[in-house]
């Protein structure tokens, strides 16, 4: 996405009073308990092992470290994540 | 449950670059599902049976090698039964003949005859419509069975009908002979009189007759005694009991009242025919579907339940005949109707008298016409048994 299109976006949806992953193509994370991870709006898997994956999003990516993690399921724009989660870090 | 009918296949992947493939995969709107990471360069996922075959083609151009762990689902189960497909068709052919054969009546046993020869109750049963190799949904209910039996049996005092399985089973339970029937009986009898009357003629089997012909009796007054002897309570007398029958002149009057104008239903032939849906024990009655084209009608419904071997289910269709009919008025002459409340009368009486009782003479008296109707009395002189019997008490 072009740097002036992330503008508009972030100031219509400072302007229209909207939650941000409604309309910029930013990530969403939704933690359930210690061992379920749901992000939208992912861009893809970077890396992935049992005890640690990268997601790629649209500034940077999202590491999750852990133990036993497993991709439970995989769509375009969500992926769910299980496992003894211990860490979710946002890196460059 | 989805996931159940489309089929899953779970792969183990080996190779360098699977995560590229990962996420091609995804773009590509191929679901994957459950991936595990077992070591350095191999994972392990499932995936959907439509899915499958489009990773296979995009790992194809990659140098990942593929492992089918294993496969569930229904497409799966449908190929291997086709793959056994004679297995499968025998099962078939073992349940449909399996159904076939306990849908006829096998054997039709009789019990607790004695007297009445099984031939016989056979033959009634046949007629009745259960003989061995009847359809079992063409047997009539059980007590329609039971109540032909029955009348054709007047040696039973009860039939029974049930079906065991593919067994009809008739039980019959038969009268119990005249020798043990007397003995049932409460002693030793008096007869007296059931209502006042004049008696008419005497037949006395047994026992001393206390009044004559052209007594005027009353009501509960002893006719035929059944101690014999010179006195009654000297001793000497010596109990019978009394047998026989009291004719009695009796007079009844019967107030009878007819309307001239008679009301009455008429069908008049046409019939019309309508189906409803019987679903769990009820029936939906939709209007629309058959609409009634009568003004006026009667209907009779009949039942048809789905039957699975010995199993009523409860779904079907009720039939429901509708007879149009119409109300006649019928405008009768004083002399029709005093005719007409004779008739009433005399059944009235004959249905009080018994069936060896008779009418000597019946007269109309005092016929009015009042408010459209006929207000009549009728006199009638009639014969009749007037002896009941009453214990004789003993130890007074």
């Amino acid at each position: 996405m072009r740097k002036g299109t992330v503008n508009f976006h972030r100031r219509l949806i400072q302007w229209l009073d909207l939650p941000p992953d409604v309309t910029a193509n930013v990530p969403r994370i939704q933690m359930v308990g210690f061992s379920q991870l749901i992000v939208e709006n992912h861009q893809g898997v970077d890396f992935f092992s049992d005890s640690e994956i990268r997601l790629k999003a649209d500034r940077g990516k999202i590491r999750i470290q852990g133990e036993n993690l497993v991709i439970r399921s995989i769509f375009p724009e969500e992926i769910w994540i299980e496992g003894n989660i211990v860490e979710m870090r946002l890196v460059d | 449950m989805l996931d159940f009918i489309k089929g899953k296949v779970s792969i183990e992947l080996s190779g360098a670059r699977i995560t590229p493939l990962i996420n091609e995969a995804m773009r590509e709107e191929i679901v994957l599902g459950d991936i595990h990471f077992l070591e350095e360069e191999r994972i392990r996922l499932t995936v959907l049976l439509p899915d499958f075959y489009r990773l296979v083609k995009m790992i194809r151009r990659t140098d990942i090698r593929m492992r089918i762990l294993s496969k569930k689902g229904l497409p799966f189960l449908l190929s291997k039964m086709y793959k056994r497909k004679f297995f499968a068709i025998g099962i078939l052919l073992f349940i449909l003949l399996l159904m076939a054969m306990s849908s006829f009546v096998w054997r039709v046993e009789v019990e607790g005859n004695e007297r009445i020869p099984e031939a016989k109750i056979l033959t009634f049963a046949r007629e009745a419509g259960v003989f061995p190799g009847q359809l079992k949904f063409r047997v009539p209910e059980n007590e329609e069975i039971q109540h032909r039996l029955s009348a054709r049996l007047p040696q039973a005092s009860w039939v029974g009908f049930r079906m065991e399985g593919t067994r009809a089973v008739i039980t019959v339970v038969e009268k119990e002979g005249i020798e043990e029937k007397q003995e049932r009986s409460p002693g030793p009898v008096h007869l007296v009189a059931r209502r006042k009357a004049l008696i008419y003629d005497m037949r006395v089997e047994q026992g001393k007759p206390v009044v004559q012909v052209n007594d005027m009796v009353k009501k509960g007054q002893m006719l035929v005694s059944g101690v014999y002897g010179a006195e009654e309570g000297s001793g000497s007398d010596r109990i019978v009991g009394a047998k026989g029958k009291v004719w009695g002149e009796v007079w009844y009057d019967s107030q009878i009242v007819v309307p001239l104008e008679q009301k009455r239903k008429v069908y008049t032939g046409n019939r019309d025919t309508g189906y409803y849906p019987y679903v769990a024990s009820r029936m939906l009655r939709l209007p629309f579907l058959y609409p009634v084209p009568f003004q006026e009608f009667e209907t009779v419904e009949r039942l048809h339940v789905l039957h699975l071997f010995n199993w009523r289910i409860p779904i079907g269709w009720v039939e429901e005949e509708r007879l149009e009919m119409r109300w006649v008025k019928q405008r009768l002459t004083p002399q029709e109707a005093i005719r007409l409340g004779q008739e009433r009368a005399r059944a009235d009486v004959r249905e009080k008298i018994g069936p060896d009782g008779r009418i000597l003479m019946e007269k109309v008296l005092q016929p009015r016409i009042d408010n459209g109707k006929v207000y009549m009395k009728v006199h009638f002189d009639v014969i009749e048994n007037i002896a009941i019997s009453q214990p004789i008490l003993q130890g007074e």
